[in-house]
């Protein structure tokens, strides 16, 4: 899977999830729990999976054009170097009988990248992070009614990160590099019910994933002669660190108003509660341990997503969103300038032949201008934050 | 189809206009006040003295030069004009008992790593380079006719110096300095570094002055005397007052406005606190029965006159110091420390490690603050800082609270990510003479500044980054 060495990018829904896990849900906003059109039903709802009339292939990937700004009270404008992610996806179910299906889902739910320059005012918080989350998913659905369907999966995660920052000694910024990976484990559960011919609805939840990094290499450059010479500072030693991405809950419903027309809603709701802070620790070099707080609290999300078929083969999609930021006032730095977030998206299926058809998404998410604190830190000032994503997706069914 | 085609539209309209994320660059303002000529006095905080000398950098990275750089943002401070030395002259004698004749500069401190008298490597300030013994460059007169100076910072100077007519006057009482860049240097001359000040016509002023008129006195161990002029004398309150209050109605007579600086405590600079009181480690059972047994007799006649014994126990203990009141004499003038005192940075190290200060013999006065000399040092520096308040509030003037200031770095002051602290070398803030901020501490008293001037005035003028000046250069 060569994929596995792309990088997930900047946030694009609360915190550092991103929420393109499906062509055709961005299109509706990330609107897709309550909804049963393709194999990422795996992901969304495991219920879902049964409902599906086929077994069916979904690959799908999507570019992340993140862009951010930060305003130094102490300087003037500085923009986040730019970067582009590209965040891929495969699904997979096949049913077994009527009642049973199976399924695979490999995403990156979670994940982020932001990078400043070298330099820049903020390098003693941030230099440049990327995270990347791996969930590898075998799911099982089973359909106890016509209309009630019931699914799990189990995860596991594999996950990796990079962290580069500067410190001081003296006149020297020392620059640290830290980078570790380690994996994790969870599960999701859904439910999808049928409410008479035309009403959908779905409940999902992800759980949380907890991911030790152990054994991390942590490297130091520009250490003066004569830290290294005393010990003070290595130019190499390991490192331990962990993080624990949140559970989410969904409760999502759709309605097909009339042959044409189909509308859905969702409600997420995300345990960010659990990222409650950054601390490493070097067993080595215990002068070197620290504990970032991040105090993030529990995010909703809301997302809305209307589908019109023109013909036969084509489909349109278009969808709005609200995504609360988990990260608080005090807490808002420049490794994830977070903010409330809404989402505008438009989506288009198109069915090139019986079995195959393709999916084409764009997403445009809004930041909320911040002025936020790092109070711990004391590092202050304005962001401004806005992405672009583009997405494609294949869908193959037998 | 149809329907949604207008939503598409808008999508698309609304990515293509929110391309952008960087922000406008913000605007700096001098209103409600007249920034346009700015002059500062003082004396070497406001030169840009540190690492115990004045150095060309220094002086370019001085709070005054980072106050003029901000103010031009805002329209004001056109012209600014700083004495420049050529280079890393650094001092000699530039307090008012310079000493013709003796014209050696004294270099820099650089942070160095020295071999201790027991072998041990350890960093240590040391010279930048050798000193120069004839440095006639440093007091060789620059002023030329209508170019006046802005930074009127002048290291040595106490309060009564700024109106002193023989302080730019070759001879014993001159500030060497001041000579280089007073506007009249004859021997009758009557330039002072206010009316020098004055000169430039200033609508703005900084005002920081007082501090050497404490410590002289306490940086030698309180060894001058209380209510005096000379360098390290506690200079009389009439007489601070006096000259205070009359610098201030010089500078403001022609309506200009500025702020004024109070004085820190300067127990709380590195200088009195990076040796502690309890200095004194002990880790051989051997070397604390050695050293109680030595004190017998001394413990004997203390009991006798009620004075504390002098005792010793592993781990930490008071240093042994030379105490020259009354008291102590039938003693042979020596008690240990007690809490609330201190050793200056400046007490040979080796002395105490090898050679028995502090333990077998008692640590000189003049590397010793007493609790005598540390309560005059805090009545005066309170006393100044009192009047300060009182005439910046009489003259409506902004009013630098730098005692509070300085007192907030013994708990750390954090900018973007580094805390600053008034730890000696790795505190970040102080230079290596333990005295001076270094160009980041510096930074950060502009910064102070610029936030007391657009508080009490409602201007807005921007702060530096504090971060981007040098800090210590390990070797």
């Amino acid at each position: 899977m060569a994929w596995l060495c792309l990088l997930p990018g900047m946030a694009l829904a609360g915190g550092f999830q991103i929420n393109t896990q499906s062509i055709k849900g961005v299109g509706m906003a990330g609107a897709y729990a309550g909804i049963c059109k393709d194999a990422s039903a795996t992901f969304f709802n495991p219920g879902a999976m049964g409902f599906l009339d086929k077994s069916s292939l979904t690959l799908g990937g999507s570019l992340l054009l993140p862009k951010a700004s930060y305003l130094n009270p102490y300087g003037g404008n500085v923009d986040m170097e730019s970067q582009t992610f590209f965040v891929p996806h495969l699904y997979g179910n096949y049913k077994l009988n009527e009642k049973i299906s199976l399924g695979l889902s490999v995403n990156a739910p979670y994940g982020l990248g932001t990078k400043w320059d070298d330099n820049w005012t903020g390098r003693y918080l941030s230099q440049e992070v990327h995270l990347q989350a791996i969930y590898i998913q075998p799911t099982a659905s089973y359909n106890i009614t016509e209309n009630i369907g019931v699914g799990a999966g189990f995860v596991f995660t594999t996950g990796n990160a990079t962290v580069r920052k500067a410190s001081q000694a003296g006149n020297n910024d020392v620059y640290a590099n830290l980078e570790g990976g380690g994996i994790g484990f969870g599960f999701n559960v859904g439910v999808f019910g049928k409410l008479g011919d035309k009403t959908r609805v779905g409940i999902s939840y992800r759980s949380k994933v907890k991911i030790d990094l152990e054994d991390g290499d942590a490297t130091f450059t520009n250490v003066p002669a004569s830290l290294l010479a005393s010990g003070q500072l290595p130019a190499s030693t390991k490192f331990n660190s962990g993080i624990t991405l949140p559970g989410v809950l969904s409760v999502g419903a759709s309605y097909q108003i009339t042959d044409k027309w189909m509308a859905t809603l969702q409600f997420d709701y995300t345990g960010w509660d659990v990222y409650d802070s950054l601390n490493f620790e070097f067993p080595d070099y215990t002068s070197l341990n620290s504990n970032n707080a991040r105090n993030y609290k529990n995010s909703s999300a809301f997302r809305l997503g209307i589908e019109y078929k023109a013909t036969s083969k084509l489909t349109a999609r278009i969808g709005a969103g609200f995504d609360q930021t988990p990260v608080q006032d005090d807490y808002v730095g420049p490794d994830l300038p977070d903010a409330n977030k809404q989402l505008l998206t438009c989506g288009i299926s198109y069915m090139l032949t019986e079995k195959f058809s393709i999916d084409a998404s764009y997403m445009y998410e809004n930041l909320d201008e911040r002025n936020g604190t790092y109070k711990e830190e004391n590092f202050s000032g304005s962001y401004k934050s806005r992405v672009h994503v583009f997405g494609v997706g294949l869908n193959y069914a037998f | 189809m149809k329907k949604i085609t207008p939503y598409f539209l808008l999508l698309a309209a609304l990515a293509s206009s929110s391309c952008e994320t960087s922000f406008d660059e913000p605007k700096s303002s001098a209103a409600p006040i007249d920034l346009t000529r700015y002059v500062a006095l003082g004396n070497s905080l406001t030169a840009g003295y540190a690492d115990n000398a004045l150095s060309l950098e220094g002086q370019q990275n001085a709070y005054p030069a980072i106050l003029a750089q901000q103010f031009k943002k805002a329209g004001g401070a056109a012209v600014f004009n700083t004495p420049f030395l050529t280079g890393d002259n650094g001092t000699y004698g530039v307090s008012p008992a310079f000493t013709l004749g003796l014209q050696a500069t004294t270099p820099k401190l650089i942070l160095g790593i020295k071999a201790d008298c027991k072998g041990v490597s350890g960093f240590s300030p040391v010279l930048s380079t050798a000193p120069n013994l004839s440095n006639t460059a440093f007091y060789t007169p620059i002023f030329q006719a209508g170019n006046y100076y802005q930074n009127m910072g002048i290291p040595g100077v106490k309060s009564f110096d700024l109106l002193r007519h023989d302080l730019g006057v070759l001879g014993l009482t001159m500030n060497p300095f001041y000579y280089r860049f007073a506007s009249d240097v004859s021997a009758t001359g009557t330039s002072t570094v206010v009316s020098d000040a004055l000169a430039s016509n200033p609508t703005f002023f900084s005002l920081w002055i007082g501090n050497n008129d404490v410590l002289g006195y306490a940086t030698s161990g309180g060894s001058g005397a209380v209510g005096g002029t000379n360098p390290n004398d506690i200079t009389h309150e009439a007489m601070f007052d006096s000259s205070f209050i009359n610098t201030v109605r010089a500078l403001t007579a022609n309506g200009a406005k500025g702020v004024v600086g109070n004085i820190p405590d300067v127990t709380n600079i590195p200088y009195f606190t990076t040796v502690p009181a309890k200095g004194l480690a002990l880790t051989a059972q051997a070397n604390v029965d050695a050293l109680n047994a030595a004190y017998t007799v001394y413990n004997t006649g203390a009991a006798a006159l009620g004075l504390p014994p002098i005792t010793f126990a592993l781990g930490a203990n008071a240093f042994v110091i030379q105490d020259l009141s009354p008291q102590y004499a039938p003693l042979g003038g020596i008690r240990q420390i007690k809490t609330g005192e201190y050793i200056t940075l400046t007490i040979p190290q080796d002395s105490i490690k090898c050679a028995g200060w502090g333990s077998q013999k008692p640590i000189p006065v003049n590397y010793v603050l007493d609790a005598n000399e540390v309560n005059n040092i805090k009545t005066y520096t309170s006393k100044y800082n009192t009047f300060i308040a009182k005439v910046a509030a009489d003259y409506n003037l902004a009013h630098a609270d730098f005692n509070t200031f300085f007192k907030s770095f013994t708990s750390g002051v954090v900018f973007n990510g580094i805390t600053y602290t008034t730890t000696f070398v790795t505190g970040g803030a102080f230079s290596l003479d333990g005295v001076h901020p270094n160009q980041r501490g510096y930074a950060m008293v502009a910064n102070y500044y610029i936030e007391v001037i657009n508080k009490h005035y409602g201007c807005n003028i921007q702060q530096v980054d504090v971060n981007s000046y040098k800090g210590l250069q390990f070797p």
